[in-house]
């Protein structure tokens, strides 16, 4: 190779030249300026050349440099090359639609940038773009290596301080591996922007920031961030505003010391597709060579700070630390308002899903799947002095030692939970607090009954196969199979973002519970037996005490008009095990009770769900062998002589009953009545009944 | 083959590296070839077989093949220059950096024997991963089918309009470490379940070394999660260490040797 590059090597310098001055010469001097091609070689280079072709590379990113680039020009580096001890701090700004673009030329690895212990005023960096606009970084490998010295260093430093300090536009950044550089405190590491400054300094912004498909590993502070002086500046405007139109998307981060991604005063970021990973005193360092690293106590994964409207989806975050607090994948931190996460994934993070923390409002956490992430800090942890915060069609699954709170409230703002499933196959409880609202939740596993949800559902979700989602292009197994309890069952959410976790659009029928809407048509549920007694007819009713009879109250009901002992009907098929039993009933007795009866055996073995005017309750009670026993209660006012609609669910060992629509009670029975009839039970009272369906 | 034995691995490393060096300078000399021209720093041999499937050497019986191994050869230069800077001042960008000894060695030996080291890892890992029940690609080829796999379900199920998380398109170094850390995590909790948690009395005792000489060090419930993950590491690392030192480990020399950035 050697021989023949000896040979072509004139030839292709030749044809350079003679298509460089070609170009030269059809340009004016003015345009020539604007859309040059600059070569760098770190091999066959050489600064006394042109710059302009390959065969005129320079060699040295000093000679890069040296120069103001102009709108259109690009700045191209060899691929395979590699610079030691030197950096490239650019300069020049592009215009829209003709940025100055950094790229690789050739093939093989990425350009090498290692610039090592360098610095510049005190810190390192293997590119800086410092008070400029309009500039294109693409295709480099950048590194520091561990350095001894205790300084601010960075991949990549966009900064806007000092003279020509002000608004700046349009920095993209692609395809970079940045890897193993150290600095010293929380404004350094793999991706930096930093409107830097003091009071009295002219105060920086950017509109136009795209950070995407870079690999970021190994860095310390922080993987990717924004960061204005601003918060330490009353002088400066822009706590809330200085990063308009940023988009960061499919960056891949690893092994870092504080935090992953971070957005610090945007205005409706885009953050998607992202994956972190280890992050939070995660770096592989040898502290005998980098010994000034920051005492790290808290980190996050993916977050945003002082900002609002933004939008974190379709991000994967896993192994973020509890150090010695936070360590979640998600925050909403302070004063991030109107954001959302949606469509993420989250797992092993140990310090559990979302934090939200003081001076948030109107946050959305919806269609976000956290399976068997830690929790340190319980799944959800809502610090004090949190705004409202929605948390709807979640998965949090967990089915490991997790043993803390899976849900939270703050102190001030409400937190609607809406149509989440928390499959607990661990430990840990509910939290019930005026502060928070359930509202058709799906509770599975341990403590379900804690949760104060007037509509939820504790039956298994039912998934196609939950906990398998790692290492997977999607999450398949947290959809729903046909049989799922949570198929229609949830409530509907406006402005819900249009569709699931898996692309569908939202709603198919009635809203799922879950991160998944089913898309199939799912049986509906078979009546196995009504009466509502228009055929004056009660022949397939057995009755037991009492004085029965038809009677016309409103329409025809059935009537038991003896308020002495106990009376009981009842009709059906022994066999019947899970049903849904419903019927209007009326109670005539004041102090009296009146109830439905279900997995009737005989008078001896059944249960009974019913309303007691004496002390105004609900309550179930079962027989067993003849022994009457109350296994739960709760707080109802039973008004006699009006009509309540009562409903009883019973599906294997879980029962659930409702009066008018609102779900009152429930009760896991450890060893069940295993099937049997349905019927209506009273003692010492008078009572009707009408409409009697019974669902399968 | 020369066959290296977990008692002989780090001889290996140690003492075979100055040979290594001698024969790829040799090697030049023997076959009458002109040195090896230097193209983007780095040395270069042209009359290599590019045999990709060549096997570079075997772990426990798992091939580590060429193409794998001038995969990951590239991703090792920075630190291998960071190294030879700091600890022997030699200046990375020299031309002849390369191939000119630098402390008695040349850094291209030490950074072919530190890409081995990072794949004889890879294989240990993966058998290991294989062994407990964790799913996982052995080797490169399964690697790489498994990573083209990957990008086509994203591919096709952004293109149905469907959720993905993560990068649309997985580059083969990213995926790479997605895949480790996860084998990695998946191990941890192996053992985890294996072995139990640590005891009351194991946490006691790291909290008590990790507050040593510290002024005003955090209270136990405070660092208690953080200890509990510090034990689970500590526990992996210990594991891992033995699993490397009862590695069979089989070098092609032949092959390694041949192998020029």
């Amino acid at each position: 190779m050697k021989r023949r590059s000896k040979a072509i090597l004139p030839l292709v310098i030749l044809i350079s030249l003679l298509l460089t001055s070609l170009v030269s010469g059809a340009a004016s001097p003015a345009a020539r300026a604007a859309g040059t091609t600059y070569y760098v070689d770190s091999s066959l280079g050489n600064d006394s050349s042109a710059g302009t072709s390959e065969g005129t590379a320079w060699k040295t990113l000093a000679k890069v440099n040296a120069m103001t680039f102009s709108p259109g020009d690009r700045i191209l580096l060899k691929a395979g090359s590699v610079w030691s001890d030197q950096y490239l701090d650019l300069k020049g700004s592009g215009a829209e639609g003709s940025p100055i673009v950094v790229d690789q030329y050739g093939s093989g690895s990425k350009p090498l940038i290692h610039f090592g212990n360098t610095s510049v005023n005190g810190e390192g960096f293997g590119v800086r773009l410092r008070n400029v606009s309009y500039w294109e970084i693409n295709n480099l490998e950048i590194t520091s290596g561990q350095q001894p010295t205790d300084m601010r260093r960075h991949g990549v430093l966009v900064v806007g301080e000092g003279t020509g300090a002000g608004s700046f536009m349009h920095i993209h950044i692609k395809n970079l591996s940045i890897h193993d550089i150290f600095g010293t405190d929380r404004r350094t590491g793999g991706i930096n922007f930093h409107a830097r400054g003091t009071n009295t300094a002219l105060e920086s912004t950017w509109d136009g920031i795209l950070i995407e498909n870079n690999t970021i590993i190994n860095v310390a502070d922080t993987g990717i961030q924004t960061m204005t002086d601003a918060f330490s500046n009353s002088a400066w405007t822009h706590k809330s505003d200085a990063f308009k139109n940023v988009v960061i998307r499919g960056n891949y981060v690893e092994k870092i010391h504080r935090d992953g991604i971070l957005v610090r005063a945007g205005v409706s970021p885009l953050i998607e597709y992202n994956t972190t990973n280890a992050i939070g005193n995660a770096c592989d360092v040898n502290t005998g060579v980098v010994s000034y690293l920051d005492h790290i106590a808290v980190v996050a994964a993916q977050w945003a700070y002082y900002t609002t409207g933004a939008v974190f989806q379709y991000n994967e975050a896993f192994d973020t630390r509890k150090l010695e607090g936070d360590g979640q994948p998600w925050d909403f931190d302070v004063q991030v308002k109107e954001s959302v996460y949606q469509y993420n994934y989250s797992h092993n993070n140990q310090g559990g899903t979302l934090l939200v923390m003081n001076d948030t409002d109107e946050n959305i956490f919806r269609y976000n799947i956290s399976q068997n992430d830690l929790d340190a800090n319980g799944a959800f942890h809502l610090t004090s002095g949190g705004g409202d915060l929605y948390i709807y069609n979640n998965i949090i699954y967990r089915s490991g030692t997790q043993n803390r709170a899976l849900t939270h409230a703050s102190n001030t703002g409400m937190a609607y939970y809406k149509n989440n499933i928390f499959y607990n196959g661990a430990s840990g409880q509910y939290t019930n607090s005026p502060r928070m609202a359930y509202d058709h939740n799906s509770f599975y596993g341990l403590n379900s009954s804690v949760a104060n949800d007037p509509y939820k559902i504790v039956g298994d979700p039912k998934f196609v196969n939950p906990n398998t989602a790692t290492g997977r292009a999607t999450a398949d197994g947290y959809k729903l199979l046909p049989t799922s309890p949570l198929i229609d069952a949830g409530v509907t959410v406006a402005a819900n973002g249009g569709k699931d976790f898996f692309g569908n659009p939202l709603y198919n029928g009635a809203p799922d519970i879950g991160a998944y809407e089913y898309q199939g048509t799912i049986p509906q549920p078979v009546t196995i037996f009504s009466d509502d007694f228009e055929d004056n007819d009660f022949s397939d009713w057995t009755v037991s005490g009492g004085s029965w009879n038809l009677t016309t109250d409103g329409s025809l009901t059935l009537s038991q008009n003896t308020a002495s002992g106990e009376a009981i009907a009842y009709t059906g098929n022994a066999s019947w095990n899970d049903y849904t039993y419903s019927a209007r009933i009326k109670l005539l007795t004041a102090s009296g009770n009146v109830g439905l009866l279900f997995r009737y055996v005989d008078n001896s073995n059944y249960y009974t769900l019913r309303l007691n005017d004496s002390g105004d309750k609900l309550e179930l009670y079962k027989k067993s062998g003849g022994t009457m026993t109350l296994v739960s209660s709760t707080g109802y006012a039973v008004t006699p002589g009006q009509w309540a609609a009562m409903k009883v669910s019973v599906s294997g060992n879980v029962i659930i009953g409702y009066v008018d629509g609102v779900q009152l009670l429930q009760w896991t029975d450890a060893s069940p009545l295993p099937a049997g009839k349905i019927g209506i039970r009273m003692h010492t009272s008078a009572a009707r009944m009408d409409d009697v369906k019974v669902v399968q | 083959m020369i066959q290296i034995n977990r008692k002989k691995t780090y001889l290996f490393f140690a003492g075979v590296i100055p040979v290594l060096l001698i024969l790829v300078l040799l090697g030049v000399r023997w076959f009458g070839q002109p040195p090896a021209s230097v193209s983007d720093g780095f040395p270069v041999q042209t009359q290599v077989p590019q045999d990709g499937d060549a096997v570079v050497a075997t772990v426990n019986g798992a091939p580590v093949t060429k193409k794998e191994f001038k995969t990951r050869l590239p991703e090792q230069r920075a630190g291998i220059m960071t190294y030879f800077q700091q600890t022997y001042g030699c200046d990375p960008g020299g031309t002849d950096f390369w191939s000119t000894p630098c402390g008695g060695e040349a850094p291209v030996a030490r950074l072919k024997a530190t890409t081995l080291r990072l794949l004889v890892e890879d294989r240990v890992r993966e058998l290991a991963a294989d062994r407990a029940g964790i799913s996982v690609a052995i080797g490169y080829d399964a690697f790489l089918k498994e990573w083209e796999a990957e990008n086509r379900i994203r591919a096709n199920q952004l293109a149905a309009g469907q959720v993905i998380y993560g990068p649309r398109e997985y580059s083969e170094p990213a995926y790479y470490r997605y895949v480790v850390s996860n084998t990695i995590l998946g191990l941890k909790q192996w053992l985890l379940e294996h072995d139990g948690p640590p005891t009351e009395e194991q946490l006691r005792q790291a909290y008590a070394d990790s507050i040593s000489g510290k002024s005003d060090p955090p209270a136990f419930e405070t660092v208690r999660d953080a200890l509990i993950q510090q034990w689970s590491e500590e526990r992996y690392e210990s594991w891992f260490k033995s699993q490397l030192e009862q590695a069979e480990v089989e070098v092609n020399q032949q092959v390694y040797e041949g192998i020029i950035l």
